[in-house]
């Protein structure tokens, strides 16, 4: 049986749209038909408040392993 | 001076162009095979949809999709073969040329009648929903699945034997 979806799908010839938000020039243009001002302040509105620095900043370094428990016990003698 | 009715309706249009502009640009750049007037004609669906939407009408998917086909038909009166328009874009987007098996594909879907051909293209091309497709379309979603039925039928006709889609068309 021939698969007609996969057949027709396999000679798209624009097959895949973008979707990793707009182009320059789409944006240009939704900036003229709503305003500028708009589209700054729906895009914040999407993007949500802007986080906080980690409070390790860049100088952050891993914790160094602690050995475990038993082995930082020292053998006690009955 | 801006009101809250304004950013609320803004937000909304934003929404939509966000997603559906990806969509409907390469919907109109299939058709006319050029990306420069796809991107034209993309910005003409738009400002008609912004002018809707400042009426107070909502604008939905399909009815983005309903307009953008319409403007292809005033713009592009001429049609253009499947094949030209697949070696156009190929072209233009730098990419790998139909082999010979995909040109069999492509010419199959030239030779079906424009209502099968129409619904094919729409769903498998344009990834449009049942319901998208019905608003396109004019008709009910039962109706869409009717109609994918028969388009999958005849094209599996045609691309088995190319003659049955001549007999069609000239009956």
């Amino acid at each position: 049986m021939i698969n007609v979806k996969s057949l027709v799908q396999h000679v798209n010839p624009v097959p895949d749209p973008p979707t990793n938000g707009m182009s320059a020039r789409a944006r240009d243009e939704l900036a003229e038909l709503i305003g500028s001002d708009l589209v700054e302040a729906v895009e914040t509105k999407r993007r949500g408040p802007a986080r906080r620095p980690s409070r390790r900043g860049s100088s952050w370094q891993p914790s160094p392993v602690r050995p475990p428990r038993w082995s930082r016990e020292s053998p006690s003698s009955p | 001076m801006k009101t809250a009715t304004d950013r609320e309706r803004a937000a909304r249009f934003t929404a939509l162009y966000v997603r559906d502009h990806p969509r409907v640009s390469a919907f109109v750049h299939r058709r006319v095979g050029d990306r420069d007037a796809a991107e034209e004609l993309t910005a003409e669906v738009f400002r008609i949809a912004w002018e809707r939407a400042l009426g107070g009408t909502e604008v939905t998917t399909g009815w983005l999709f309903v307009t953008a086909r319409n403007l292809l038909s005033n713009h592009h009166r001429a049609t253009t073969r499947l094949t030209e328009l697949h070696r156009r874009i190929t072209d233009e987007l730098d990419r790998a040329p139909a082999s010979a098996e995909d040109s069999v594909v492509l010419e199959t879907l030239e030779r079906l009648p424009e209502r099968h051909r129409d619904v094919l293209l729409l769903r498998y091309w344009d990834g449009l929903s049942t319901a998208e497709t019905a608003e396109v379309l004019g008709c009910s979603g039962p109706a869409v699945w009717v109609r994918l039925h028969r388009a999958r039928e005849a094209f599996r006709d045609g691309y088995a034997s190319p003659a049955s889609l001549s007999s069609e068309e000239s009956a």
